[in-house]
């Protein structure tokens, strides 16, 4: 249990601070959920509420960047309470990112002005796959903030490389039917693109889990002493 | 946690010559001495009593030469109380009983057991509020050559412009060393008084809390006076300003209640304590 700070206005700016990253958090992910049904659904409608919710995840890290700068001015934080400040601010960024590669997908969806992604059920299977692991990446990672867990962080870190094996499969797959099937090369090189920024997606969930092991232990990754002990 | 320091090459002044002789006095050469870790000083095990109120709990503590320790820790921790150890000055008062050692080196002496008199002539000191003498400015940086036995007139004009000059303050008095030192302001006065604690050339110079009586741009100038210093002397500052001790010290060390609880390089102390108690002082969720 942490003790409150004794100038009890310190606890109240970082608690806003974790507040604006949970819904940070919670607008980058809904995004997430929402981007590939909007791309294979074909769905315009939720691709630009996607889109438009991009607005929101941009004003929400600009917002916590100010708040980080104000604080560091301000407060001065040491110790662990420097630690949740940086943690915060490269988790935003990630986030932010996070955002922008789900609006890119969402935008694939217009780009294809309609029609229906004529993609095999490898394909599709692949996909949904690598979206779903993905998205449980950025949950957990968000989670392990939030609970402050290290075995949870360290986990999320490990499930980037089948990420990257998911996508591994789905470019060689993708790239066979580019050869096999050159009438829709157009909607498989969209495939390709969402499934690339799944991946990255993935990448930025795994750098937020590496903020959260940076948080508790005060080390960066790969640092000498690092074991994926609980904290 | 110790810092594993190379042996260092340290100059000295050649104390064998004759005081007063401003050749001998000046002769300063280059002399490879090791210093066990590059320490200048170790703490082991030191107790310190006053009367039956046991203020120091068997503390260790490395001293590196040449850089600045800083001591922190909330009121009545200790921390003055260690500085003090370090040139006995307890000894003034009856009643006070050290246990335990503060080895010096290279001569691998225990502070705590030779004559506190000839610790003092090695171990200068700063205090929180300056303490000129009610003397000329020149008279007070020459104060400490004299009780040496150092009188040749030509040999203290050089000491005191060299002490004036490493303290930053030689520019804004040597048209007026023979003014009184009370004309003074605040922040000068202070560094008058680290000039005189420099003028004999100490291997170590204790800062307690020096700038606590100073004003931000005071302040900002033996912050900075100190860093400078630190590539000549060892220095060891008690501070309660934790910024200070962040921006100016190499070590960090700290005390709770008569304990030494951490030490350790002053960026890992600010950015990743060890010990949870270091973490709530530092952090303010203390008490």
């Amino acid at each position: 249990m942490t003790k409150p700070h004794t100038l009890t206005s310190f606890d109240e700016r970082l608690d806003g601070l974790s507040e604006q990253l949970r819904s940070l958090a919670t607008t980058a992910g809904t995004m997430v959920d929402g981007c590939l049904d909007a791309f294979l659904d074909k769905d315009c409608a939720a691709a630009q509420a996607i889109i438009h919710r991009d607005l929101e995840v941009d004003r929400l890290e600009e917002a916590i960047h100010a708040d980080v700068m104000d604080i560091l001015a301000r407060l001065q934080p040491v110790s662990s309470d420097l630690r949740l400040v940086l943690a915060v601010e490269r988790a935003a960024s990630n986030l932010e990112r996070v955002g922008d590669k789900a609006k890119s997908i969402a935008k694939r969806c217009l780009a294809l002005d309609g029609a229906a992604p004529a993609l095999t059920q490898d394909t599709l299977d692949l996909l949904r796959g690598l979206e779903r692991a993905v998205s449980k990446m950025l949950e957990d990672a968000i989670a392990s903030l939030t609970r402050r867990s290290y075995i949870l962080a360290a986990d999320v870190e490990a499930r980037d490389s089948s990420a990257d094996d998911l996508y591994d499969d789905l470019f060689h797959h993708v790239v066979a039917q580019l050869q096999q099937d050159p009438a829709n090369a157009a909607v498989n090189v969209h495939a390709l693109f969402v499934g690339k920024a799944l991946e990255r997606i993935g990448d930025h969930a795994a750098n937020i889990a590496e903020e959260v092991r940076f948080l508790l232990r005060g080390r960066l990754a790969g640092a000498a002493g690092e074991s994926p002990a609980e904290s | 946690m110790q810092p594993n320091l190379r042996p260092i090459t340290r100059e000295t002044t050649d104390v064998s010559s004759a005081p007063g002789d401003s050749n001998a006095d000046l002769h300063r050469h280059q002399e490879s001495v090791p210093l066990p870790h590059g320490n200048r000083a170790d703490v082991r095990k030191l107790s310190f009593w006053y009367g039956k109120t046991q203020a120091l709990k068997e503390v260790n503590l490395p001293v590196v030469d040449r850089k600045v320790t800083a001591l922190i820790g909330p009121s009545g921790c200790g921390k003055s109380t260690l500085l003090r150890c370090f040139n006995r000055m307890h000894d003034l008062y009856p009643g006070n009983r050290y246990d335990g050692e503060i080895r010096l080196y290279p001569e691998d002496e225990n502070l705590v057991a030779i004559d506190p008199g000839l610790v003092r002539l090695r171990i200068g000191m700063v205090f929180q509020k300056p303490n000129p003498f009610p003397k000329s400015i020149y008279a007070n940086v020459a104060a400490g050559l004299e009780v040496r036995g150092i009188k040749k007139r030509s040999v203290l004009d050089e000491r005191v412009e060299r002490a004036l000059r490493h303290a930053a303050l030689w520019d804004e008095v040597k048209d007026r060393l023979n003014g009184s030192a009370y004309g003074l302001s605040g922040g000068q006065q202070q560094r008058l008084c680290i000039a005189r604690a420099l003028a004999p050339e100490p291997e170590m110079i204790l800062f307690d809390e020096p700038t606590s009586a100073l004003d931000p741009l005071a302040t900002a100038k033996i912050e900075d006076l100190v860093q400078q210093l630190a590539g000549e002397v060892t220095i060891l500052i008690v501070t309660h300003n934790m910024q200070q001790a962040s921006r100016i010290s190499d070590f960090t060390a700290f005390m709770l209640m008569g304990e030494m609880v951490e030490y350790g390089n002053t960026d890992q102390v600010f950015t990743a304590p060890e010990d949870p108690r270091t973490d709530q002082y530092i952090t303010g969720r203390f008490g």
